[in-house]
């Protein structure tokens, strides 16, 4: 994997004209891995979507390794980039495998069929969210938990320097959710990956990622170190609710009042 | 490794191989049964080559031609429903539930009024699908993107409309008339001639779409998901709309309006378990073709000099079938 950079540069959202957030810079660089927070319709969403050019900024430019994205070809940027979409309830047929291979289509130059590399990435990915004896299951019978996380085996198994996702730990138990984003931040580390991801919970963005942007409900943003970031007053603030610091025997926690 | 790849298609596999022999046995069972009988002793000189005999010539310029065009236009019918089926990512999109055979039906109705015969009933029949394909694509169209749900309810709506404007013209239609638009309207093979180019069309067909079985596989998870995954969706789905309507209009002009082939061939094969498109393309081919095959050869040769319309046999044959699949496969999953 190389390394990838994003730039946003005077980026502005929109959605229905109702500004998201004001134009804004941010520099995110490979290996750093960022928590994306805000209140439910501040934008996350949007944002990634943006990000993963599948939808244009309404104004200012996005660029990925200094290359404009949307000048990126389709087939390119999905070498580089993969992003984990909120589940839909879309009815998903055949076997795990067969939806976790298709992760390596961005790979495959047309009409080749997936080798035993191939398939030896895709059980990796099953591994890596503790689904190695699923592969031969039918996908429609899996719970949601167990389908929200072969939907991030896919996108692991897409193999990207950068991977955005959109609420990973959505529909997982405490054991999962704590593995998978271990299991991600370790990764992105190791392999120099670079990580966005939209959250809800403030305590996992502190225990899992090293930055933090933040998206104020009156389109105003906030970028840095997450140490830094995320006190009670800030956090108060972002989610209109008020929140508390508290000193446990294991670390801070972040505990709503 | 290579084990589990094995393993994983070999399922997929058998099930071709299966379908193969019996597009082969229809084939077969078209070209023997028919309301004139043919004893074996006859077949055996039919097949050592002398061809002079009244039976050789019922079997090749009739059977034959009938049998060669029900394979295509069964064929053509199952492809041209499972690329709608992705296109529109909804299990009822069919060329028929859309509107296409009700657009082409009002177009060959008006041309038989008019007491146009032969290429002209052929052309219409081309023109009026055709039309009507545009006509639904760019009504729901509008300003933004296809979206399916948007797709499917235009195509709906505009087939009862036509439905209603056949009603209109079946009322207001010559008595002398109305038996030969009854005939087109449930689908007919006996009209049927110069196969030759429709193998083509479906050939090419089918290879520009097994050429992107591996796209189609992405875009049934839904366009955006197919995006991020490197599909180039927008050009994937004007290739389909294309392909599949131009697939609709050859089928109906070779044989009139038939339904329900484009409907259940791909849902039979997806309940047998075939969802990867790089097996499900050639199984409609090969499931398509047989199961019209074998309705036309119940019409034609189930009473003695009646043809019925293979439309009829298509649903008779079909419903039960589907159904039957339908229950056995939700009792196996729960």
């Amino acid at each position: 994997m190389t390394p990838a950079t994003l730039t946003l540069s005077s980026l502005h959202l929109q959605v229905a004209g109702k500004t998201l957030c004001q134009p804004f810079d941010l520099q995110m660089q490979a290996g750093e891995r960022w928590a994306l927070l805000g209140i439910n319709g501040a934008g996350k969403s949007t944002l990634l979507h943006t990000l993963a050019n599948l939808r244009a900024p309404d104004a200012g430019q996005i660029y990925l390794n200094q290359r404009l994205l949307a000048e990126w070809p389709q087939q390119k940027l999905s070498q580089l980039l993969a992003i984990l979409l909120q589940q839909t309830d879309a009815p998903l047929t055949g076997t795990v495998l067969d939806y976790v291979l298709l992760g390596r289509h961005p790979h495959l130059p047309s009409f080749t069929w997936e080798s035993d590399v191939d398939i030896q990435i895709a059980l990796q990915s099953l591994t890596s969210v503790d689904l190695a004896e699923f592969a031969n299951r039918d996908i429609a019978t899996l719970s949601g938990g167990e389908r929200q996380r072969v939907a991030i085996a896919l996108v692991l198994t897409q193999q990207t320097p950068v991977l955005l996702l959109d609420e990973p730990v959505n529909h997982l138990d405490i054991r999962h959710q704590h593995q998978l984003l271990a299991y991600l931040a370790t990764r992105a580390t190791q392999q120099q990956q670079l990580l966005v991801m939209a959250l809800h919970d403030v305590n996992l963005a502190r225990r899992y990622c090293d930055h933090a942007l933040l998206l104020f409900a009156d389109g105003t943003t906030a970028a840095g170190k997450i140490d830094v970031m995320l006190d009670s007053a800030t956090l108060s603030r972002l989610f209109g609710y008020p929140v508390t610091l508290v000193e446990t025997t294991v670390g801070d926690v972040i505990v709503p009042l | 490794m290579t084990e589990l790849r094995v393993r994983r298609h070999q399922r997929a596999f058998f099930l071709l191989i299966a379908l193969v022999l019996l597009c082969l046995f229809s084939i077969a069972l078209g070209l023997l049964s028919g309301s004139y009988h043919i004893s074996a002793t006859e077949y055996w000189t039919i097949l050592h080559g002398q061809s002079e005999s009244a039976a050789a010539r019922v079997v090749f310029d009739l059977r034959l031609p009938r049998v060669l065009s029900g394979f295509t236009t069964g064929a053509l019918l199952a492809l041209a429903g499972v690329l709608m089926q992705v296109l529109l990512r909804n299990p009822l999109a069919e060329p028929y539930v859309l509107g296409i055979s009700g657009g082409s039906s009002v177009a060959v109705l008006l041309c038989m009024l008019g007491g146009f015969t032969g290429i002209s009933i052929h052309a219409s029949a081309f023109g009026g699908a055709l039309l009507s394909m545009l006509l639904v694509f760019a009504l729901a169209r509008g300003a933004g993107s296809w979206t399916p749900t948007r797709l499917l309810l235009t195509g709906v709506i505009l087939a009862s409309g036509w439905g209603a404007v056949i009603t209109l013209i079946l009322s207001a239609a010559p008595e002398h008339n109305l038996r030969g638009m009854l005939y087109w309207l449930m689908g007919d093979l006996s009209y049927a001639q110069g196969a030759g180019y429709t193998v083509l069309v479906l050939l090419i067909a089918l290879v520009l779409s097994f050429l992107q079985a591996r796209p189609l596989n992405l875009l049934s998870l839904g366009h955006l998901q197919a995006q991020t995954l490197g599909v180039a969706v927008v050009r994937l789905q004007w290739q389909l709309f294309v392909l599949a309507s131009i697939l609709t209009a050859v089928a109906v002009m070779q044989a009139g309006s038939i339904g329900f082939v484009g409907l259940i061939i791909p849902h039979l094969l997806r309940l047998a378990g075939l969802h990867d498109h790089r097996f499900l393309l050639p199984g409609a081919v090969l499931a398509g073709s047989s199961f019209l095959i074998v309705a036309d050869t119940l019409s034609r040769s189930l009473f003695v000099n009646i043809s019925l319309p293979v439309g009829v046999f298509t649903a008779l044959l079909g419903v039960p079938i589907f159904l039957l699949l339908l229950r056995r496969n939700r009792v196996a999953l729960s």
